[in-house]
């Protein structure tokens, strides 16, 4: 990590600290992840990715069936 | 604030699915999600897309779409739920988030656990059961 110092306005501060406090983070694990959006370091959602979503939520008990059964901590007792 | 599963957090990325609300996740639901696409017999067996494809999005969702809570934020909450109520992780998190962030829980209707309606009630957290 490089330490940095940035001057923000008032608004731009409180946005942040909005968001940050909605998600349980910091204002700086915020502004790392919109600068890695922003000069696409992320992947990008297409058309292509929303459709293999949707096919994953569509059959994700079929895909995910057992998968989580021999973890005390992610499985689920129906 | 809506917090929801693995499988509401595919569809909620896919665009196909979306609430009147805020929409979140647990860490622990988020990595169910990236283990299913990990694995072979899961996110392998995409035909729509590759998992490789989705794996960058679902890592770190586009906030505007899905947050993933930040679990140390309730992480004594959900110990003390897990000794409390005998819970395991994923449900000490769930509880303790939902709680901590006054949300409603969102579940796909194969992700309710047995006992979570009556926890649920008990602690006060409206579950909406999606099918």
């Amino acid at each position: 990590m490089h330490r940095t110092n940035i001057y923000l306005t008032q608004e731009q501060a409180r946005a942040l600290d909005e968001r940050a406090r909605q998600g349980g983070t910091t204002r700086s694990a915020i502004v790392r992840d919109i600068i890695d959006r922003d000069l696409g370091r992320d992947g990008v959602l297409t058309e292509e990715v929303k459709a293999g979503f949707a096919e994953l939520a569509e059959r994700y008990d079929e895909l995910t069936d057992g998968m989580f059964d021999d973890d005390p901590d992610l499985r689920i007792e129906r | 604030m809506i917090i929801v599963d693995d499988q509401l957090s595919a569809a909620v990325l896919s665009e196909r699915r979306s609430f009147p609300d805020d929409v979140a996740t647990t860490w622990a639901f988020h990595f169910r999600l990236l283990r299913a696409l990990h694995d072979p017999r899961g996110g392998g067996q995409l035909t729509q897309a590759s998992a490789d494809g989705l794996l960058p999005i679902a890592a770190k969702p586009p906030p505007e779409l899905l947050m993933v809570l930040d679990p140390r934020t309730t992480t004594d909450q959900a110990a003390a739920f897990a000794i409390a109520d005998r819970l395991n992780l994923l449900t000490a998190q769930l509880l303790a988030a939902a709680t901590h962030h006054g949300a409603t829980v969102a579940l796909s209707d194969g992700n309710v656990g047995r006992s979570w309606p009556a926890l649920f009630e008990d602690h006060g957290i409206a579950l909406e059961v999606i099918t």
